[in-house]
């Protein structure tokens, strides 16, 4: 379990962190999000102990990081962005290194075993690390974090460079690994975290801008009072129809998708579904609705949306905004 | 402590620094015993240990200097530093590590005794404390090094104070006493 309590970190006058609070249960898998520079890899470092926090308590497993680093570290697996690899050592003499390191107590050879054969990097298991490709680099960062097997995972964009089966096949892993370790996952990859994460944390920068889990985010953004409707007609005479709904906040032409067919893209009040309005607008003017649907937020659009600034509502249901 | 230890002799041998500190040492010592004692006959090596002496000033460099770069260069520290392992325990691994191959480069001197012990006789004893010395020296020397550590330190209160060998001093002392009592 992680407990992360106003973590910030002050660089001069720069705030890189700015008191972010979260927890993370056994057994969780948490993903980070945020922006180049939102501060995923300053907090994931100050949560490893690699540097030290301005104010603010990080503890692993009830272990204060800066108190107790030596306990704290031992219950930490950590694949950082750039993987520490030695490039002048073999993939197995690297990882008896990290064995050794780690006072792992694990018998070596099974253990050793086990992490080659998860992180499939068995067959490389001779080779130079400096002579792998980038995807067989990254299975060895994982595999040195999985040496121990320690209770708590930090991954670092962990599949930053993998082809899209690699990719496949580690989000698979740490899904598995989800079932008896706590996970903290971070990507660029929306659809990653999605697939992969009970939870999600966008930061932004250096604060928490949404902490809830994924379905919940989409759940809480999606609205039925933003429609996109395909309406076959003239433009103007449509436009001026719909603007006349009450409640409207606007309505705009956003692309010509078929000939003479414009999509229009509309807003009304939180909560007012216009859709029954735009049919009954259609069949008064003898128009063709081509396409009506309401438009759902994925996670992309809430991340893009909160990443920029502008003001996502988000339906209060006990989640923080 | 010991893994970083085993890890950094391993490394040493594969990028063939301690080779090319080898070579040097043994070539230019051997030189000098073959001038000053072979030809020279003498089996004073005063000459030998204070080519050494010189030597190690430039050459200790040739072996500390990868020891932190290298770990700064291919982003290694971070693995280190969030190991379960204390920060001493990585420092006094390296130092140790390159330690070890400044000995084995300054034990060559009881091969050049056994050498001169088949013309004459050898003063074992000042050998083996001449022998101490320069080891000494080469420690003190390999602890100076030790400045380059990452910045910020990983404990609240450090503002992140580059880290200086404690047992520089203490060896620096010990060896200079011992190189003027020889």
């Amino acid at each position: 379990m992680i407990e992360v309590r106003h973590l910030t970190k002050h660089y001069g006058d720069k705030k890189a962190v700015n008191d972010i609070s979260f927890t993370v249960n056994d057994g969780e898998i948490l993903g980070f999000l945020g922006p180049n520079g939102a501060g995923k890899s300053t907090t994931m470092n100050m949560l490893t102990g690699y540097i030290s926090s301005t104010s603010g308590q990080a503890l692993i497993n009830g272990v204060d990081i800066l108190e107790d680093p030596i306990a704290a570290k031992r219950n930490i697996g950590y694949l950082p962005e750039i993987p520490p690899l030695y490039l002048d050592m073999t993939v197995k003499a690297y990882l008896n290194f990290v064995f050794d390191l780690k006072k792992c107590k694990l018998p070596r050879r099974s253990h050793m075993k086990d992490v080659l054969t998860l992180c499939k990097i068995k067959d490389v298991e001779d080779r130079l690390i400096r002579n792998l490709s980038k995807g067989y680099k990254q299975r060895v960062g994982l595999a040195q974090a999985l040496i121990g097997n320690p209770p708590v995972l930090i991954l670092d964009e962990p599949t930053v460079g993998l082809d899209p089966k690699q990719m496949v096949e580690i989000r698979t892993l740490i899904k598995r690994l989800g079932k008896n370790h706590t996970v903290i996952l971070s990507s660029h990859i929306l659809s990653e975290i999605q697939a992969v994460c009970d939870r999600v944390i966008i930061i932004n920068k250096g604060v928490v801008a949404a902490d809830d889990t994924a379905t919940n985010l989409s759940d809480k953004v999606t609205t039925d009072h933003r429609v996109i409707a395909r309406i076959e007609g003239e433009k103007a005479a449509i436009l001026q129809a719909i603007r006349a709904i009450p409640g409207l906040k606007y309505v705009r032409a956003d692309m010509e998708r078929e000939p003479g067919i414009w999509e229009y893209e509309m807003e009304a009040q939180p909560g007012q579904d216009i859709r029954r309005e735009i049919n009954r607008i259609a069949r008064e003017n003898e128009w063709n609705i081509l396409l009506l649907k309401t438009m759902e937020m994925t996670l992309e659009d809430i991340f893009l949306k909160i990443t920029m600034g502008e003001h996502v509502e988000l339906k209060p249901k006990g989640g923080e905004q | 402590m010991g893994a970083i230890y085993r890890r950094e002799i391993g490394a040493f041998f594969t990028s063939s620094i301690a080779y090319v500190f080898l070579a040097v040492f043994y070539s230019i010592t051997g030189f000098m015993l073959s001038m000053e004692n072979l030809a020279g006959g003498a089996t004073n090596l005063m000459t030998v240990f204070t080519t050494m002496f010189i030597i190690s000033i430039f050459m200790i460099p040739v072996l500390t200097m990868r020891l932190f770069s290298e770990e700064k260069k291919q982003r290694t520290e971070q693995g280190l530093l969030t190991a379960p392992v204390s920060l001493t325990g990585i420092v006094l691994g390296k130092y140790f590590a390159a330690l070890t191959i400044y000995v084995i480069a300054a034990a060559v001197v009881f091969f050049y005794g056994v050498l001169l012990s088949l013309f004459g006789t050898v003063a074992w004893m000042t050998l083996l404390s001449n022998f101490i010395a320069i080891v000494l020296v080469g420690a003190a020397f390999i602890g100076c090094r030790r400045h380059c550590l990452p910045a910020d330190v990983p404990a609240r209160g450090h503002a992140g104070e580059p880290y200086s060998g404690s047992v520089a001093p203490e060896a620096a002392h010990l060896s200079e006493l011992l190189h003027k009592i020889l």
